[in-house]
């Protein structure tokens, strides 16, 4: 186990270095100059290029770069051009905030996906069953700022009872993590029916059942474990993509999360903060797939690394 | 129900007698000037009369990104660095110029020295003296280029040194003559805080995180991405606050702006979008303000285009101004969120005269066109998205505009802000514009900052400047030029100005659009909240009702 664990992440490395140089030029090509977005519309070039020199992008491209992966290799993102602080500091502080939402969403769609998974498997062809698919077909098809915006309008606009923006009150919290449960629940219900109908059929249920199991201890004790491995799978890969920030659900309920950060970022073309983001992306999805790679072998006693 | 801008204005008695100071020191020759030291009593019976407020909850766009003034390089972030720091001079609450550190200032004769009498007894928030050490460092400290953000900003354009006087007097010297030298020390960029501040923990002389300056409130917390708190200064030297604390919540997206002061979550909403204006107005909560602020918003016209030469020529680019419904753009594209602009800078502004609109008169565009030889010519034209209330909307209408009068239209191409600056900024030699979305807001209301950064020939790039139409007029340069030096606030400088403003308008270097309004969306629970004349709202002294 440690050893794959000490290669995989020996692994991860060129893989974060080809992540930081692609990223490192493309947000260069992408026209408009940071340098001038900062000025303000009011400044003229000398400003310009003194925001230039205070940034080293008057150097030649090929010099940014090496400074780059220098400065990177000491854990130094460089400065954000917006504020003038220091990108990682920049990431620091809005990283809580979508780890909090990650976590959340990630866990209300897992508890009510898998229930309504087992449900929908052990009703198999029942109304019970139609309607929790036609639920989940709905939630991965809602698109995130017409949900978000409908809860916003019910909730806080008409009933007036959970804030419509904002992390500053803890009830902020409830409708970004419903909002971003929705697809996650969807996908895992989906996936957990499959999966437990899939083992429901099995010989060894048949056998628990005719020992006299009860039908609880039948789904959550012999089921249920046999038919964790995809949706462990599921996720780990929906946490992964939450931890890169939910852009729109962000936006929406003006989260102050990775994901505004991000955009914000790039529209003021905000180069350190971006790579950093991007890096930051590319080492929690590698950190959540070797953490799904782990649970699968506690999950599943026969796998082994 | 729709309130004007300015109409709730009320003047500060401390400001009052700086304003009454002012007026008296343009006419009176140099060195003669005398402060009137402001006592403020008058405050104490006035403030029996306010209901006082535990909380307002302002709704802002974008995140300031810092609240140390010396940093600030957006609207709103100067609007909110100003409830802490405070500048030597200000245009906040009636639109014209006041004291506020200053009581008053002096010019020498030949406008290259201006010396300003502080205001005394003023405290920072952390108990240290405001005086002329403290005037001096501030300013020296927001010219120093080791800051962590560089602004642009007039003062640091003009200033080549700050001397100490005496402890309430100090004295500017400025590389060129400037007449509005007061005004350009108004902006928020300029203002003074403590300078023990800048290394008292949690700051740095780069960057101060917890700005410590003179202001009616005092920070509490900044929450990057998410909100601004301060509190009331119970120590102020003037009029006290009404509201115990305020927070300014970052709302990117302009419906959840729009959602929030609907719930009730907050009572103050900025920038809500456009076509909701009608429905806001509806609502009994709420109060509509639709301030006319100093932006003016153009399709300008790149007067040197070589891709389409016919656009050099003046009469057809004033062809192209007969040709638009400026009222309908107005009415139906902004929802009533603006005027149409009437003269090259801001109705506003000091200088200011007022030329046009131009009418919307069609056949006179078509014939115009056909004068010039220019009937039928393909012109392209590119606008951003969102920049700009309604920019892209207005831009397809300006073109559907256009097209009937027969010119043919490539566009309106669109890119984001930071992309399209980039292409709008390009020199003359490689520019490749046509017609383009450009405004331009000044940091105070004054002739001299519109014209001299958009339109004079030293301001085409790559010079500094945004003149980005590449209008280049040696009567309007010279105009401009002579202006600077006439005598501060006089009929001579208004008339000079005014001659400038004259030519511009007949060479129609834009389509001459809109004056932008901002609108903004008040609970109807709150009293007196003003909107400053950069169009940035103002709620230092707004009561609960």
């Amino acid at each position: 186990m440690a050893r794959f664990l000490a290669r995989r992440l020996l692994v991860a490395i060129p893989t974060l270095f080809g992540v930081a140089t692609i990223v490192f030029f493309i947000v260069r090509l992408i026209p408009g100059d940071p340098a001038r977005v900062m000025a303000g519309e009011a400044a003229g070039d000398d400003v310009v290029d003194r925001i230039r020199a205070n940034f080293g992008f008057d150097q030649p491209l090929p010099v940014q770069y090496a400074r780059f992966i220098a400065n990177l290799l000491r854990g130094d993102l460089g400065r954000s051009i917006r504020t003038g602080d220091s990108a990682v500091n920049e990431i620091v502080q809005r990283l809580p905030h979508t780890i909090e939402l990650a976590v959340l969403a990630t866990v209300l769609g897992a508890l009510i996906g898998i229930t309504f998974g087992i449900v929908a498997a052990t009703n198999r062809g029942r109304p019970i069953d139609v309607l929790v698919s036609a639920l989940s077909v709905s939630g991965m098809s809602l698109p995130t700022y017409w949900l978000g915006l409908m809860l916003v309008i019910v909730f806080a606009v008409n009933l007036r009872w959970l804030p419509a923006a904002g992390a500053e009150d803890p009830r902020g919290v409830i409708l970004p993590t419903v909002t971003l449960a929705a697809l996650s629940t969807a996908l895992i219900a989906r996936m957990s029916r499959s999966a437990m109908l899939e083992v429901l059929g099995q010989e060894y249920v048949r056998t628990a059942r005719a020992k006299g199991v009860s039908g609880a201890r039948v789904l959550l004790g012999h089921c249920l474990p046999n038919a964790l491995l995809p949706i462990v799978t599921v996720i780990a890969l929906q946490f992964g993509a939450l931890l890169g920030g939910a852009v729109l659900t962000e936006t929406i309920f003006s989260w102050p999360g990775m994901g505004r950060l991000l955009v914000d970022s790039i529209f003021a073309r905000d180069y350190p903060v971006v790579q950093g983001c991007v890096l930051l992306f590319s080492v929690g999805f590698i950190l959540v797939n070797l953490l799904a790679d782990f649970l699968y072998a506690v999950v599943d006693p026969r796998i082994r690394y | 129900m729709q309130t004007s801008a300015f109409a709730q204005s009320r003047l500060r008695p401390a400001a009052f007698v700086a304003a009454i100071v002012f007026s008296a020191c343009t006419a009176a020759p140099p060195g003669a000037g005398t402060s009137a030291a402001p006592t403020g009593n008058a405050t104490a019976s006035a403030a029996a009369s306010h209901k006082t407020g535990a909380l307002l909850t302002i709704t802002i766009g974008v995140d300031p990104n810092h609240v140390d003034p010396s940093l600030i390089n957006s609207g709103q972030g100067s609007n909110i660095a100003s409830y802490m720091a405070e500048t030597l001079t200000t245009f906040w609450h009636t639109g014209k110029l006041q004291g506020l550190l200053a009581t008053s200032w002096q010019p020498s004769t030949d406008l290259t020295q201006w010396t300003f009498t502080l205001r005394s007894g003023v405290k920072f928030h952390d108990g240290t003296p405001f005086n002329a050490t403290a005037v001096k460092k501030s300013i020296e400290r927001l010219l120093d280029p080791k800051l962590a953000v560089v602004t642009s900003n007039d003062v640091g354009l003009f200033v080549g040194g700050v001397d100490v006087v005496d402890d309430t007097h100090v004295t500017f010297r400025l590389k060129q003559p400037v007449h509005y030298f007061p005004e350009a020390l108004a902006n928020e960029t300029s203002a003074i805080t403590s300078p023990q501040s800048w290394t008292a923990t949690g700051n740095t002389y780069e960057q101060a995180e917890n700005v410590v300056g003179t202001g009616p409130y005092k920070l509490v917390e900044y929450v990057k991405g998410d909100h601004v708190t301060v509190v009331r200064n119970t120590e102020y030297w003037g009029e006290k606050p009404y509201y115990e604390r305020q927070t300014f919540k970052v709302i990117p997206d302009a419906a959840g702006r729009e959602t929030a002061v609907r719930s009730g979550q907050v009572d103050v909403a900025t920038l809500t979008p456009a076509p909701d204006i009608d429905s806001l107005k509806a609502d009994s909560s709420l109060q509509v303000m639709l301030p006319v602020g100093g932006r003016n918003v153009y399709m300008a016209i790149n007067t040197t285009s070589t891709t389409q030469p016919l656009l050099q020529n003046p009469i057809v680019r004033q062809a192209l101004n007969y040709a638009i419904d400026k009222d309908a753009i107005v009415k139906n594209v902004l929802f009533g969120a603006g005027q149409p602009v009437s003269s090259a800078i801001g109705s506003n502004a000091f200088g200011y005269c007022k030329q046009g609109p131009y009418p919307y008169d069609p056949e006179k565009s078509k014939q115009l066109l056909q004068q010039a030889g220019a009937a039928g010519m393909t012109v392209s034209m590119i606008s951003p998205t969102g920049r700009y209330l309604q920019d892209i909307q207005a831009a397809q209408a300006i073109a559907g505009y256009l097209t009937a009068v027969g010119i043919k239209v490539n566009g309106p191409a669109t890119a984001d802000s930071a992309a399209y600056q980039g292409m709008v900024s390009a020199p003359p030699a490689t520019s490749k514009t046509e017609l383009f979305i450009w405004s331009f807001a000044p940091d105070f209301p004054h002739a001299s900052q519109q014209l001299g950064r958009l339109l004079i020939t030293n301001s085409i790039p790559p010079k500094p400047g945004i003149n980005y139409s590449h209008y280049s007029n040696s009567t309007v340069d010279s105009l401009v030029a002579k202006a600077a030096q006439d005598a501060p606030n006089s009929q001579q400088a208004v008339d000079d100005y005014c001659a400038a403003q004259k030519q511009i308008w007949s060479d129609a270097p834009f389509i001459f659009l809109w004056e932008q309004a901002l609108p903004t969306i008040v609970s109807a629970k709150v009293l007196n909240v003003q909107v400053a004349p950069n169009a940035i709202v103002n709620a230092v002294y707004a009561e609960p009702k």
